[in-house]
């Protein structure tokens, strides 16, 4: 099912985190809240600028995803390489693989 | 090399300390992501697809032991232990959290580096012939010029918006390693048939959307005037700039418009007003700065060296690296030495701390403490003994730093991509990768020989992609990568620009196409002859249908 998740960028490390359901912001993109509709778009860019204001987070923006069970995937491959939180050409590089 | 003087100091340490209040004030939200954005780009600090990117001038290319130490140190202490030198012959840093840069910052100004004007619509770090004061076929070193262009223009009041980024490029050689002509500006030492040595200036080249070879507007520029005719050509372009489209926004799409005629007309016209004004380089002042450029204090020799005959004799893979990674020094005895940071396998333009660190000490024992880095992402060392060469040669081979590559078809540049770059719509890195083991076999890559791929993943070409003998685009179709092939360009002093073959291709497909390539290229090659010459003798045909001939839809 196409959705979409609110995605930005940490302010101190400025690694990629997504949105959750709880209003946090997580680096896995499994914990992304989803929203189908414009009401629940609305309601997650609500949360995202509460964050910004609360100095937490920079740039923030919705990707596509395809919400299947075992979570969401990215439509583009930009945003599935920005998921995986390093290079592919470097997987191991240590500290920021979001796993 | 030059030393920061007082002034230089001041005004870098201040800057520092401006920017940690500024990062301080960042963090604590007195300022907004809004206004703090602009202040950290001017500290060339980017915000990248998966983290911060911290970008750090090189000056014209030109490091010291203690700046690459240095280096190797910031890289293991605020980052992932590795840096990527550039086509712009600077560092980048893929993961420096943004409170550390300020840290970062003062530690580069220990060794009189900085990252000021490596971001915006400002002139940026000014680049030159990687072999420059050591090469062979050179008339001046261009080095002392670049020297002096980075004083006028850094923090130039007049040009700190400029309609968009500025790059200005400089050789003093016959051979353009500097790509002069797909610069902003391009400066080339002359000499003239009196003997008075000058400038050829060209302006309005440039690569990015519309590629341009720029066109040649003066041919004779005595020195002395050089930052005034500069200025003057800024002037020009800062006045009419098209300013309202980002797209038409630099200086080759104003000389384009207006026409070169035009274009030197009105530049001529700004410079008779400023010429022989304050610009006027004070003879003093340029004697100084250019005694800083000295030759190092070379060893004097007859040229003859046994002890590196008898290794170059006895050891084949030493003499296929000094075939390939040694040039000919102006100095009889020496050398220059590219190290190539193109391993097979490895990622084009990166080092590690350690690889810096081992570079940084063999300078310092074999090449006067001077390191240089290359627009194709490789590192000089430009003052090295010819008996020294196997010493050399050995070292680096244990630290991953031999491959005897360059100029060769594996010798590629290649833009981050979109492993690291947010405006990447393809990879880039991989495809090198990829290539380079699909011609895993040095005999073969000699036999092909001088060859150059360059690579970009979206259409701003930091990877070259127009002047690679064999260019390559990357871009993105219905959410997949897809390349484009391109032939027949050169950034060299016989500049052209590569032309697409046709349709793109998968990543694999680009790698059997330029397979193809290169066959069809062997098959018809003449005697002695590059892949460049027969392109440019048989033009794209029988390349297009060898290509997309036999092809199964890919
Ligand atoms: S060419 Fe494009 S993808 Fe490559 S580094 Fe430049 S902007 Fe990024």
């Amino acid at each position: 099912m196409n959705a979409k998740i609110l995605s930005a960028h940490d302010l101190r490390s400025g690694l990629v985190v997504y949105l959750t359901s709880e209003g946090g912001w997580s680096r896995k993109l499994v914990r992304a809240a989803p929203a189908t509709d414009e009401r629940t778009e609305a309601r997650l860019l609500d949360l995202s600028e509460q964050a910004i204001g609360g100095n937490r987070v920079i740039e923030p923006a919705f990707i596509d995803v395809d919400w299947r069970e075992t979570g969401p995937v990215p439509a583009r491959l930009r945003e599935r390489i920005r998921a995986d939180g390093v290079p592919t050409i470097m997987p191991e590089i240590p500290g920021v693989a979001a796993e | 090399m030059y030393r920061y003087d007082s002034y230089d100091k001041t005004l870098v340490l201040e800057r520092v300390e401006e920017f940690r209040d500024q990062v301080a004030r960042r963090l604590t939200g007195a300022l907004t992501e809004e206004q703090f954005r602009p202040l950290r780009l001017m500290n060339g600090l980017y915000l990248q697809l998966h983290a911060y990117m911290l970008r750090v001038a090189i000056p014209y290319g030109t490091l010291s032991s203690d700046q690459m130490r240095k280096l190797a140190h910031i890289s293991r202490r605020y980052d992932k232990g590795y840096g990527h030198f550039t086509t712009r012959q600077n560092i980048q840093y893929n993961w420096p959290e943004l409170e550390d840069v300020p840290d970062i910052l003062a530690e580069l100004a220990e060794v009189e580096m900085h990252a000021i004007q490596t971001s915006g619509n400002v002139i940026r770090n000014v680049t030159t012939d990687h072999f420059a004061g050591v090469a062979r076929d050179e008339v001046a070193d261009p080095r002392p010029y670049a020297e002096l262009i980075r004083q006028w223009s850094t923090l130039h009041p007049e040009f700190s918006f400029l309609p968009r980024k500025f790059k200005i490029a400089l050789t003093g050689a016959e051979q353009d390693r500097a790509a002069i002509r797909l610069h902003d500006i391009g400066l080339k030492l002359k000499r003239r048939e009196d003997g008075d040595i000058g400038f050829e200036v060209i302006a309005g080249g440039g690569m990015g959307r519309t590629p341009m070879i720029g066109p040649v507007i003066r041919a004779h520029l005595e020195p002395e005037h050089l930052l005034s005719y500069l200025e003057a050509i800024l002037r020009v372009y800062n006045q009419h700039g098209r300013r309202d489209n980002k797209y038409k926004a630099r200086i080759k799409i104003l000389v384009h418009e207006l026409g070169t005629d035009e274009f030197t007309r009105q530049v001529e016209a700004e410079w008779a007003r400023i010429k022989d004004g304050p610009l006027t380089l004070p003879e003093a002042e340029f004697r100084r700065i250019q005694a800083m450029f000295a030759p190092p204090p070379y060893e004097a020799t007859d040229g003859s060296d046994s002890r590196f005959e008898k290794s170059l004799a006895g050891d084949t893979a030493f003499a296929a690296w000094v075939d390939r990674n040694v040039h000919a020094h102006r100095a009889p005895g020496h050398a220059i030495v590219t190290i190539s940071l193109k391993p097979h396998g490895g990622i084009p333009g990166d080092a590690s701390a350690q690889q810096m660190e081992i570079v940084a000490d063999l300078a310092e024992r074999f090449s006067f403490g001077e390191i240089r880095v290359s627009h194709e992402q490789n590192l000089i060392l430009p003052h090295v003994k010819k008996s020294d060469l196997y010493a050399i040669w050995w070292s680096l081979l244990s630290f991953g730093l031999g491959t005897a590559n360059a100029g060769l078809l594996t010798d590629i540049i290649a833009c981050p991509g979109l492993d690291y770059c947010s405006l990447a719509n393809a990879r880039s890195i991989p495809l090198a990768q990829k290539i380079a083991s699909r011609f895993d076999d040095g005999e073969r890559l000699r036999n092909i020989g001088d060859l150059k791929i360059k690579i970009s993943g979206c259409i701003n070409a930091c990877g070259h992609h127009h002047v690679g003998h064999i260019g390559i685009l990357g871009v993105e179709k219905k959410g997949e990568e897809l390349y484009q092939l391109m032939l027949g360009g050169s950034g060299a002093e016989d500049a052209s620009l590569a032309r697409i073959t046709g349709r793109g291709f998968s990543e694999d497909g680009i790698i059997d196409a330029i397979e193809t390539v290169v066959d069809t290229y062997l098959n018809a090659r003449e005697e002695g002859e590059d892949f460049l010459h027969t392109y440019r003798r048989l033009g794209a045909e029988p390349f297009k249908r060898a290509i997309y001939s036999g092809e199964t839809s890919k």
